[in-house]
């Protein structure tokens, strides 16, 4: 390459690069810059710290928590469970080949609103004999003398009703000649 | 001149930014006077015109949000581009629009045909060469050039921003201008080449 080619080129790409530099640094913003500027901060300085969704949603929910409490704390009164729905006017559900086998839906167990809650689980009731004797062999100590107080079966009356049988008639033995053996 | 703080009666302008009309009057004069320099080093980073407003504008609302802290800042307008950088750096996301070899063949052609320097370095493919160019220099050569490139700042100004001594700035400033030359050169050789 002829020097003086090269110094012209290296000249031009000296120039090239200080042009584009300048350039870059000669950027000029759209007109009304400040203005926009001081827009935009006032628009967020008038933003409200939180979007107004957010109250209405922690109002919501603040209400929400309140209905719960409350519905928690009334005390549950036996409610008359309504007469169970049957007969005339009951309509048959309409079974579709493709339904697949039906479900037998039992009600419940919370309709029955009738059964009184018992204060003592299990249900008290009247002690057995076999109860009885074993109570009493604890108190007293004494198992011969706890089974004799006892109502004993035996010793009750037995009913027993009367049989009535009927008298047997058997007849005589023929002869055996006419036997089919002989 | 920075507006006086002290005895002002407050002004509520919104429920949660309590400010006074001194603030008021200080951001406007800091808009006014620095959001030309605040623009161009934004640009210089970013090199479009829309990231570069978003990043002034985010520039002017973090010195906004630091008024409580206006009176300790000695020198707003190298605070605003110390702000100014970060940001725009915080933005800066990838490739420029046009690849680097279409750029190069395009600057090549337009020099084939006898454009002159000025009328090359205002197109968008010589932007975009310069652009990839900038980015292969090492980080410190990099932001040394970026901010230096924005006119408005002084080698003392970019020194105080990077936290080097200004005899840095000037070096790197060379070394850089060496490289991104050499790179040029190639560039275009190889493209003409073609």
């Amino acid at each position: 390459m002829n020097p003086m080619d090269d110094r012209n080129k290296r000249q031009f790409e000296d120039e090239l690069l200080d042009a584009a530099l300048g350039k870059r640094a000669n950027a000029e913003p759209r007109a009304g810059l400040e203005q926009r500027i001081l827009a935009g901060i006032e628009a967020r300085r008038r933003a409200p710290a939180f979007p107004r969704w957010v109250w209405v949603f922690a109002a919501g929910a603040a209400a929400l928590a309140v209905v719960a409490i409350i519905v928690m704390r009334r005390p549950v009164a036996p409610v008359p469970s309504p007469p169970p729905p049957m007969a005339a006017g009951r309509v048959e559900p309409v079974m579709s080949p493709a339904a697949g086998p039906a479900v037998r839906r039992m009600p419940p167990p919370a309709a029955n609103s009738r059964t009184v809650r018992l204060a003592v689980f299990p249900a008290p009731r009247p002690l057995s004999p076999q109860e009885k004797l074993l109570l009493a062999y604890i108190r007293n100590g004494r198992l011969e003398e706890t089974a004799t107080r006892l109502p004993q079966p035996l010793d009750e009356d037995l009913k027993i009703p009367k049989l009535d049988v009927t008298a047997l008639d058997v007849k005589p033995i023929e002869n055996s000649e006419k036997s089919p053996e002989k | 001149m920075r507006a006086k703080m002290g005895n002002s009666v407050p002004l509520v302008l919104s429920e949660t930014m309590p400010t006074s009309d001194a603030a008021s009057l200080e951001m406007e004069a800091a808009v006014r006077e620095d959001a030309r320099l605040v623009y161009r080093i934004s640009y210089s980073v970013l090199g479009n015109h829309h990231d570069a407003e978003d990043a002034v504008q985010e520039t002017f609302l973090r010195y906004f949000r630091h008024r409580k802290d206006w009176p300790a800042i000695r020198n707003r307008r190298s605070w605003l581009a110390r702000v100014a950088w970060r940001a725009a750096l915080d933005r800066r996301r990838g490739e420029p629009e046009i690849p680097l070899g279409d750029a190069a063949e395009g600057v090549s052609e337009m020099k084939a045909a006898g454009a002159g320097p000025e009328e090359i370095a205002a197109r968008r493919e010589m932007q975009a060469l310069l652009e990839h160019l900038i980015r292969t220099l090492p980080q410190e050569l990099r932001a040394t050039v970026l901010l230096s490139s924005a006119q408005e700042l002084s080698s003392v100004e970019v020194a105080e921003i990077l936290g080097i001594p200004e005899g840095s700035v000037r070096e790197r400033l060379w070394r850089a201008r060496k490289i991104l030359k050499e790179k040029l050169t190639r560039v275009l050789g190889e493209s003409h080449g073609r």
